[in-house]
Parts: structure tokens; sequence; C-alpha cells
């Protein structure tokens, strides 16, 4: 089964079209084009099948708890989860997979420090929380 | 933060070896956060290492409750087309994508 691989709005989504524009153009910098090409085999793997091996996909439970449904991990890179994460979810459509996130974010790239949660602290969201 | 206890549960006496290092007796810990101040007196604060898999930047948690919101309101972007992401990948990946299009067909 090939899946249909969709970004979450508005954040994944943006980024993913700032860096397709962006290497179309040829403007893409050091750090982008990494990224870019590291979220484009992303892509292609989970399209092909979000269990293989070499995603290391596995369930965050904490992440499950705060959304009510199941996030998965990826990492962008194998065995190297400092080089990048992506997290996604089955859905919304049968056959669909949603990428939600990307850890680092991007523009934590940009900030000397920025500010981390642990997953072990992160609650279930609240409904205000929710837009 | 971590309230110190009043009641030290052991008191003993050590000296600084010849490396000027301090001996810890049966340390419950093996990190620390040391805090030294101006009188001369020195905290030791005990401390685990995070697992990279257990730390988020605050940024990508606002990205995803702000992604989950979308969908569940059935708000997300179109499937990506994926007919030149291919093109972009060096052989050792492009061999990788197939292993994977292949493992996708033996477990259908």
């Amino acid at each position: 089964m090939k899946f249909a691989i969709r970004f979450g709005v508005p954040e994944m989504q943006e980024l993913w079209e700032r860096l397709s524009i962006d290497a179309k153009e040829g403007t893409l910098s050091g750090s982008d084009a990494t990224l870019y090409k590291r979220l484009a085999k992303a892509v292609l793997l989970l399209e092909a099948n979000p269990r293989y091996p070499g995603l290391q996909s596995h369930e965050i439970e904490v992440l499950s708890r705060r959304y009510g449904r199941k996030v998965w991990q990826s990492y962008l890179q194998n065995n190297t989860p400092a080089a990048g994460r992506i997290f996604w979810v089955y859905g919304q459509g049968q056959g669909d997979i949603t990428i939600i996130g990307v850890e680092p974010h991007p523009e934590d790239a940009t900030s000397r420090g920025y500010e981390r949660v642990e997953l072990s602290d992160l609650p279930p969201q609240e409904k205000s929380e929710k837009l | 933060m971590q309230t110190l206890s009043e009641q030290p549960s052991k008191v003993y006496q050590t000296r600084l070896d010849e490396k000027k290092r301090l001996v810890i007796r049966n340390p419950q810990y093996t990190y620390y956060e040391v805090r030294e101040f101006t009188d001369g007196h020195i905290e030791l604060l005990p401390r685990v290492l995070a697992s990279p898999d257990d730390v988020l930047s605050a940024r990508t948690v606002k990205m995803m409750d702000t992604a989950v919101s979308h969908l569940n309101q059935g708000i997300v972007s179109s499937p990506v087309d994926t007919s030149l992401l291919f093109s972009l990948l060096d052989a050792d990946e492009r061999k990788e994508v197939e292993e994977a299009r292949a493992s996708a067909k033996g477990q259908a």
C-alpha cells in the first residue's frame, strides 16, 4: 500500500513549500538543503512503508496521550536522532499520513538557545489550548 | 528547583587528593551539577541525562499542537507530489527507498 503524505497546517506545510521553492530557484542555504533532502527521503520512505526499519518509527506515548491519537516518531537519518526527527500520525483519511512536526524546529537552528520541553513533563492537551 | 534537605543523611570529612579531587562515598548518582559559592561552600545537585528522544523544542510542541487541532477539523495540506523527490537522493538513499518499496510489497 502506498501512502499519501500530507503536512500539518500551517507550519510544516509552509516549511515544505518554502524549501521546495528555494530548491527550484537554487537559493537553498546549506542547512536548509540538508533538511530538504532529509525530509524528501523521509517522505519517500513513509510513502512506501512507514514501518521500514531505517525510519526507526515508534510511537511516542506521551504525545499520543496529549493529542488523543497515536503519534509516531521517525528519524531523518538512520540511527541518528540528533540529525532530526519527524512526528506523524495516520490520517486524516485512510491511506494518509500527516507529518505534524519536525525536531529540531527550523527556527531553533538560528537561535543560540531555545526552550526545551521534557516529554515526561508534557501534559495532555487542554481543550483551551486547542484552536 | 530541587529543595535541599535540611538534615543530611550522612556527614563525613574529606580532603582534596593530589589532583585536587574530592571523593563522594557511595554516590547515588553519576552526574551532578556543581554550584560553587564565594563563601567556599559547594552544592552538588543530582542530574540525569535526558535521551534526545525525551526532549523536544517548545516550538515543535506548539507546531504539533496547531497541526493536530487543524487535522481534527479536517485541515491538512494537499498530498505531497513525490514524483520529483527521488532525483534529489544519492545512490545509497535511492537504494534505501527501493528497499522500503520492496519490503512494503513483501508485507502486503
